[in-house]
């Protein structure tokens, strides 16, 4: 053999190196691939990456395979005339063809009734375009896979404190000095959660994970606390019953940052039991939280305005208003529910022994109250009032499906959301930080539509198919009350379901119920196998047919870039490419890769060209909305706007002129622009020459406490991430679910369930 | 001498394989590959693997231990791979002491994985080969790579940087550091192979949390108008004298 | 829901190797995890009657799934648990019908139920958080017993072989040695 030490691999055939984003798991690694005579020869994580600098995972090392994968589909294939749904029986068609049939078939449905079409995906990283395809056709029948992944740790945090874990913030390991991992089977988030927590614990800081199961991360916890099942809900409630009994709570962060101090009308007869006091001022329609509530001062023992200067508020007691309103502080309610919620009965559920219990509690009270970070950061609140430092409880949190997947879910995330408050640790260095376009109001400005008449004929939807109800009229329900979206998504049954429910998808669609559907269209979606609850009725569900002999979901389409098992199941067959194939653009619409020091958006761009007729599926919705004539993807003339998604990702605004698109970095016309500018023909190519990434790093005084930081929210503001540059006070008390309380005793003055 | 090495730390691994697959990928398009695999779209594949991770629990529940073990060639300084070869196919460079097979010379009779007694040979039953990991010998040595890359590609992959690789007879080296402030250990002494390779141990941090530290005087509970203990009837104010 | 007859939580995790379920067909990734067992702690494995590494049944109200044991001591002995979506069905992901991923590998949806019992809140509530419409997997409860002796060493629901589609690459062989510059053309790989 020859010496290896005079060999190099970049003398071996035609080299090339090509840089992009990875897609073999839904991390998005920024990854350098060399090639070697055209083959992948590595794939290796781009060390000038903010996300993974560098490192790279089992998977994306893998990407190899994937690329070589004999599961490839190369061509659109047609279910055979005469064969069975399910057999796998199909013959060769051009794209033409595919496109005729569908193009036929779409047509006709939104000229009838748009919601007999179905779209919904799996894992995808590009919902901006597959919810807005949906949109414009003018079917509310959209959602992604977050309704039967981890929707509930989106909206648990997003409506308590305007941000959530994973793409949109995170555990500020690089300060934390305790960090505590609850319910993670191992998943979101992959690279940047090993990266981060093998430098912690070299920094000496203490790791304490809460699983029903030691593996993975668990295995390298200084401490593991086996846990019941579903119970986490029960163990946050019985810490923070004993950090209110200790008085381990962060008092002055509670007052000036959250609903703590607000007094909420206490008298169950009254129609406004449970809402905020709020006093008569003139405010502008918007989703921000109107500052015309309550405190009580404890001074002058009376209600004054929140947030008067000098004034230091009561977080406990029942107090009466000047015209006998009974009140209570937020703080006091949630103190009163916990009354009952001791270690010890904490400790029948979860199996967690109360000491211990006990001195989780006191672990992170101390080290929140003791171990405090002060940044020499100056910065600005939304009130006016000027800082000279940012303060840290560098207590960190992080927790994804082992509390999301229960049906207790929600109601335990807004918990421990509410404990990470107590703390004082949200968006401070060392606890919970915010990635941009987050923090942003509670619950977020986008809503569903709230009637059936927004689906219309050869009409867009009106309203987004997914978006954030604030109160019972948001619901899209029709006059009985009855749900419009065939998942039942906003309906008085599941009222946030800001992700849909795509795992009832298809029984519904089987059973009609609400309605029968024509056309399901499923991309990177596996509903025959591991996306589906009760698989194997479900796929007989998919080939189960009426009295008249006709599949009940009369056609599937099916668009993956392999042969899963739900391929078996489709009329026909689109073959998507694999990411290394394709552009792609993981967009501040949707999900970028944001830092918690600034908005980060990235792209992908080919590095080998497309198997076979594999044809990236943005394509072959850019070339159906062309067809159908949605207005987003025409001229005023009706002829087609965008050539290829390329084009479209540099030249769609989401108004004209809006200056906002799908890709934040190198804007305007020569590129001088970010977040907001007129579309740049050389936008793919600056990508390209910077790693495929943007990133923005913001000024250190709009890094921290930015629910409520005046110079960071009007930097998002005129940079168009957000509407309103109004303080995002944190819902320690949720008025949001008390409306729908409210509503279902017939108290609410508007929408009412049936 | 240089003797390179790896220094891996068992307290930040996490088991995740990154070191596996990207040493199969380096390797088998690189002066030591193929790295073939046997039936690799039906039962029982299997193929050739350079490193592995082995997960393995200690303790009985609820104190059980788990443990991400990855494992390569050690890179012995005195290897009992080599001596037993018969045709010299198994050597130990002399520059920078990395063990190695030369599969020209190798007829696969396996002798050398009989001695490793760290079971760290794989054999290609294709080729009839024996192969193992050379450090990514193709990497580390090419002058044409910038330095921050002339690693292994394991350790440049490895999300927890469990990974530490440099020369151990350096003792300025940041893995001879590493070993003496770390309590670095080689595997299995007794046997006299003086692995190169050393693994770090797990270390727990604690918090002790003193009865006396949980109240402080500016508890907010001091701002709340708590009840106060109710009147105590008689003391021994009253009464004493 | 009846704990009694249904004792134990059933929950899964991602392999460590393999954070998200897409391609763990992966020619390489499946020599690390070719099929799934359920990992039970001891005590409980012998209250149920049964061995590491025996052929057991796992069920839930609605569905019934035959797999193989592994003890572990690192789960509550209330808890079983497996990797997610290492099985497959037979034929998918261009897997030979007798891949270990079909025929040892299973999958644990068979036994979650995408909606409730018929309940006084309505016939067909979904499986769901009610505030959310979160998918309640983790909420399943199961009972575990040993598979009869002369049962089928083989995980169970199968499915009949999915077949090739059009435009697959040919069955690849036994061997591949991956070496690029020369890979496809040495597969058959087209372009």
């Amino acid at each position: 053999m020859q010496d290896p030490t005079s060999r190099s691999d970049s003398d071996q055939g035609r080299v090339e190196v090509k840089e992009t984003t990875c897609y073999m798991c839904a991390c998005r690694c920024g990854i350098r691939v060399t090639l070697r005579d055209g083959e992948i020869r590595h794939i290796e994580g781009n060390p000038d990456h903010p996300l993974n600098k560098g490192a790279i995972c089992a998977k994306g090392s893998s990407g190899i395979m994937k690329q070589y994968s004999p599961a490839r589909l190369t061509k659109p294939l047609l279910r055979k005339q005469g064969a069975e749904r399910g057999s796998s029986e199909f013959e060769e068609i051009s794209w033409e063809h595919a496109f005729e049939l569908i193009e036929g078939r779409l047509s006709k449905i939104r000229a009838e009734d748009p919601k007999k079409f179905a779209l919904f995906t799996g894992r995808d990283q590009m919902q901006a375009l597959t919810g807005m395809f949906a949109k414009q056709f003018g079917t509310p029948n959209y959602s992604a896979h977050g309704g039967f992944c981890s929707v509930n740790m989106a909206a648990g945090m997003i409506y308590t404190i305007g941000g959530s874990f994973w793409e949109f913030g995170g555990p500020d390991l690089d300060r934390a000095k305790l960090f505590i991992m609850i319910g993670t089977a191992e998943d979101h988030h992959s690279n940047p959660l090993k990266i981060a927590l093998a430098d912690f614990k070299r920094r000496g800081g203490r790791f304490i994970s809460i699983n029903p199961i030691r593996t993975g991360y668990s295995a390298i916890a200084d401490e593991w606390v086996p846990i019941k099942p579903g119970t986490d809900g029960a163990l946050i409630m019985a810490i923070t019953h004993e950090l209110i009994k200790q008085g381990l709570y962060d008092r002055d962060f509670l007052i000036k940052y959250t609903n703590s101090a607000e007094l909420v009308v206490d008298d169950p007869s009254r129609d406004d039991h449970g809402l905020f006091r709020r006093f008569e001022m003139h405010i502008e329609e918007g989703c921000f939280d109107p500052e015309n509530k309550l405190w009580w001062d404890i001074d002058l023992d009376r209600e004054i305005s929140t947030h008067t200067p000098g004034v230091d508020p009561r977080l406990m007691g029942e107090f009466k208003l000047e015209d006998g309103t009974p009140v209570k502080p937020a703080f006091q309610l949630l103190k009163d529910r916990v009354e009952e919620y001791t270690p010890e009965w904490a400790a029948h559920i979860t199996g967690i022994p109360a000491d211990t219990i006990r001195r989780l509690a006191h672990e992170m009270g101390v080290v929140a109250r003791d171990q405090k970070i002060e940044l020499p950061i100056q910065w600005t609140d939304t009130w006016g009032n000027d800082h000279d430092s940012v303060i840290g409880n560098p207590v960190a949190f992080h927790a994804m499906r082992g509390l999301a997947a229960h049906s207790n879910g929600f109601q335990s995330i807004r918990a421990l959301s509410i404990l990470m408050t107590l703390l004082g640790t949200i968006d401070r260095p060392g606890g919970f930080r915010h990635k941009a376009p987050f923090p942003r109001p509670i619950p977020p400005c986008p809503k569903p539509p709230n009637g059936p008449e927004a689906v219309q004929p050869n009409t867009p939807l009106d309203g987004m198919p997914l978006g954030w109800p604030s109160k019972p009229d948001d619901l899209f329900v029709d006059e009985d009350g009855e749900a419009v979206r065939l998942d039942k998504a906003f309906s008085w049954e599941y009222p946030l379901s800001v992700h849909g429910l795509m795992h009832n998808v298809i029984t519904n669609a089987w059973r009609g119920d609400p309605y029968k559907i024509d056309t399901l269209l499923l991309f990177m979606a596996n509903m025959a196998w591991n996306s589906s609850m009760n698989t194997e009725n479900v796929r007989k569900m998919l080939t189960d047919k009426d009295e008249s002999g006709e599949y009940k979901i009369p056609f599937l389409i099916v668009a993956d870039a392999f042969q899963s098992e739900t391929v078996a199941f489709a009329d026909l067959v689109l073959p998507d490419t694999t990411y290394l194939e394709r552009h792609d653009a993981m967009s501040m619409l949707d999900r970028p890769i944001s830092e918690f020091d600034g908005p980060v958006d990235s792209v992908r761009i080919p590095v080998v060209p497309p198997r076979g007729d594999c044809k990236p599926f943005q394509e072959v919705l850019i070339e159906l909305g062309s067809r159908l004539g949605l207005p987003a993807f025409v001229k005023e003339d009706g002829s087609r706007k965008f050539r290829d998604y390329p084009d479209f990702i540099v030249n769609y605004e989401t108004s004209p002129g809006s200056g906002i698109g799908f890709l934040a970095g190198w804007r305007g016309k020569g590129g001088e622009k970010f977040l907001k500018g007129d579309p740049n023909p050389r936008q793919w190519e600056m990508y390209k020459e910077n790693g495929c990434f943007y990133h923005y790093e913001l000024p250190k005084s709009y890094q921290y406490m930015r629910n409520w930081n005046r110079g960071y929210l009007e930097w998002a503001r005129a940079h168009s991430m957000i509407r309103y540059a109004e303080p995002i006070t944190i819902h320690l008390y949720s008025e949001v679910l008390q409306r729908f309380r409210l509503a279902a005793q017939g108290k609410w003055p508007g929408r009412i369930p049936p | 001498m240089t003797q390179l090495a790896l220094v891996i730390d068992l307290n930040v691994c996490v088991g995740c394989h990154a070191c596996v697959t990207s040493c199969k990928e380096w390797n088998t398009s690189g002066w030591a590959g193929p790295l073939t695999d046997q039936r690799p779209y039906d039962a029982d594949p299997t193929g050739v693997f350079f490193n592995r991770v082995q997960t393995y629990e200690a303790g009985v529940f609820p104190n059980t231990e788990t443990y991400h073990f990855p494992k390569s060639c050690l890179h012995c300084e005195d290897p009992p791979c080599v001596p037993v070869c018969p045709t010299g196919a198994s050597y130990k460079r002399e520059d920078n002491g990395v063990v190695l097979v030369d599969y020209d010379k190798c007829i696969g009779c396996k002798y050398c994985s009989w001695a490793c007694p760290y079971g760290a040979r794989e054999f290609d039953e294709q080729q009839k080969v024996m192969k193992k990991c050379t450090l990514c010998i193709d990497r580390i040595t090419d002058m044409s790579l910038p330095e921050s890359e002339r690693k292994p590609a394991c350790v440049l992959a490895c999300p927890t940087r469990a990974r530490i690789y440099g020369d151990i007879h350096d003792p300025d080296s940041e893995v001879s550091v590493a070993i003496r402030e770390q309590g670095g250990y080689p595997l299995q002494p007794e046997w006299g192979t003086k692995p190169s390779n050393h693994y770090l141990p797990r270390r727990k941090t604690r918090i002790q949390i003193h009865e006396d530290e949980l109240v402080r005087v500016d508890n907010p509970l001091k701002k709340e108008a708590l009840p106060t203990l109710p009147e105590a009837g008689e003391t021994l104010d009253d009464v004493a004298w | 829901m009846d704990t009694q007859t249904y004792p134990l939580n059933a929950l899964t995790q991602r392999p460590m190797a393999m954070y998200h379920s897409w391609d763990s067909q992966n020619a390489w990734l499946r020599q690390i995890h070719t099929h799934n067992y359920l990992f039970v702690n001891p005590r409980t494995a012998e209250a149920n009657g049964f061995g590491d590494g025996d052929w057991i049944w796992i069920e839930s109200p609605i569905n019934k799934v035959r797999c193989m044991a592994r003890f572990s001591e690192a789960v509550e002995p209330g808890t079983v648990w497996t990797w997610n979506a290492i099985g497959k069905a037979a034929g998918s992901w261009g897997l030979s019908p007798k891949a270990n991923e079909s025929q040892k590998g299973f999958l644990l949806n068979h036994v979650i139920s995408e909606e409730l019992p018929p309940c006084e809140a309505g016939e067909h509530m979904s499986n769901s958080d009610p505030v959310t419409g979160q998918a309640a997997w983790f909420d399943v409860r199961v009972r575990i017993y040993p598979a009869e002796a002369g049962e089928p060493e083989v995980t169970s629901p199968q499915f009949k072989p999915q077949k090739r589609v059009p435009g697959q690459d040919p069955k690849r062989g036994k061997w591949q040695a991956f070496v690029a510059g020369a890979f496809r053309k040495k597969a058959k790989i087209q372009e």
